[in-house]
């Protein structure tokens, strides 16, 4: 799927590397925003208090 | 160039199109090419053959490198195979010529021109000008066919690698893509939430922290307490999730500094504010115990160094009305359920609480929530905010 995405890049090769790396800061910074925080709010395990 | 625009004649693209079929089927029963040598040069009409040429041309040069890998490939034979049909151009041209002449018309000569610079090919059909100029042409057209065998191979081998994706897509090879990416995205998830985000987590805290004093400072200014007359400010509860403090310990950083809110609950307090007060504990400076929890890691843990506090050192809450300053004096590991460190009197039911204490409760081990850190710390003095910052707030050493 990434030889896909290469593919469908335009450009020469110099062109096709900005772009990945223009997707995968996009990717990271939606990830950072909003998936590890929703997966956070999921999976947090943190206890600090104390309970009866 | 211009003699050709005016009396070429370059062929309509079905014109083309058919002339190129006919020049595949003639390339195979041409496979005597070589019986026509003089040929090209009497037979500059090949337009059609060359505009299909470029045509392949562009995958071919895109397929050169495959080509290449190919030739190493163990069976290159079939690609190979593709070639012959293409026999050096020259022959099949010439018999494209006579089938392209009558299709064309005379407008588009110039685009064509353009387009494939075979300008000269247009005098072909008048006998007369074709001597002078077959001249020439023979050259542009053998360099064209000669070529061409290479672009008719690697047709084959383009259609061959357009197929590749799919030939090369298997469930085997995206699944482990999938599993790669997921490998990244859980490391990416383990850096983001151990120390990106409770790096900006710490920042906002301690800006928030900063912030709200300023703005204590400012309040004050503008509406002056009443002077101070040695007695503790008496500290209205805060509703769940309002923030009524802020707490700093200069052990924990010079800017350390961690929003107070009432309420224990993460959604309200501690994965929001900071630092939460159980509600059902006392407030600071009244005899009785104030009780605070906090993340020792993860939303910014504010707690995070709680197991650094040596005796002696300043725990100080600050609020509107001034700086109450705790010192610390020890800590204690317990289970989870272990409610008393939370009484008037830690660890000591029914006592009338006759000193003022602090508590603050983290999780122990750092990420299990095997036990808990207790931390204590007493009751020192009020520092009313007339008169500004207190000691106990100067930067720690060692």
């Amino acid at each position: 799927m990434y030889a896909a995405l290469w593919r469908i890049l335009p450009g020469p090769v110099w062109l096709r590397l900005i772009l990945l790396l223009i997707l995968i800061g996009a990717a990271v910074y939606a990830l950072i925003t909003w998936g590890f925080p929703w997966v956070q709010s999921i999976v947090d395990n943190q206890e600090v208090t104390i309970e009866q | 160039m211009s003699s050709d625009s005016d009396g070429s004649i370059p062929p309509t693209r079905a014109a083309r199109r058919a002339a190129e079929r006919a020049a595949e089927q003639s390339a195979e029963r041409d496979a005597l090419a070589a019986r026509q040598p003089a040929v090209p040069s009497a037979t500059p009409p090949e337009e059609p053959e060359i505009s299909e040429i470029p045509e392949e041309g562009d995958s071919s040069t895109t397929d050169s490198p495959a080509q290449t890998r190919r030739s190493s490939d163990p069976e290159p034979a079939v690609l190979r195979g593709t070639g012959p049909e293409a026999p050096p151009g020259v022959p099949a041209a010439a018999e494209v010529a006579p089938a392209e002449n009558p299709a064309v018309p005379e407008e588009s000569a110039p685009t064509i021109e353009t387009l494939f610079g075979l300008n000269e090919p247009a005098t072909a059909p008048q006998p007369i000008p074709a001597p002078d100029e077959s001249g020439r042409l023979p050259e542009p057209h053998t360099v064209a066919m000669a070529a061409a065998p290479a672009t008719s191979a690697s047709t084959g081998t383009g259609k061959r690698r357009r197929k590749r994706p799919f030939e090369g897509f298997s469930v085997i090879g995206a699944f482990g893509e999938i599993l790669l990416t997921a490998g990244v995205l859980m490391l990416l998830y383990l850096v983001w939430q151990l120390w990106y985000n409770d790096m900006v987590e710490r920042g906002q805290q301690d800006g928030a922290a900063a912030s709200l004093s300023q703005q204590w400072d400012k309040d004050a200014k503008n509406n002056p307490a009443p002077a101070f007359d040695g007695a503790a400010p008496v500290i209205p509860t805060p509703v769940d999730g309002e923030t009524f403090a802020s707490l700093r310990i200069p052990r924990f950083g010079e800017s350390y500094g961690a929003p107070l809110a009432g309420g224990v609950s993460k959604a309200k307090t501690l994965d929001k504010a900071g630092i939460g007060h159980y509600s059902d504990t006392q407030l600071p400076g009244q005899p009785g115990n104030f009780a605070l929890a906090g993340h020792r890691n993860t939303h910014g843990a504010p707690l995070n160094q709680v197991a650094n506090l040596r005796v002696g050192d300043a725990i100080v809450i600050e609020t509107p009305e001034g700086w109450f300053t705790y010192r610390y004096r020890n800590s204690e590991y317990v289970p989870p359920t272990a409610v008393d460190v939370l009484n008037a009197v830690p660890r000591e039911d029914s006592v009338a609480a006759t000193q003022s204490v602090i508590t603050l409760t983290s999780c122990n081990p750092i990420m299990s929530t095997a036990e808990r850190i207790i931390a204590y710390g007493l009751f020192e003095s009020f520092t009313p905010r007339a008169d500004g910052a207190p000691k106990s707030l100067n930067p720690v050493e060692g």
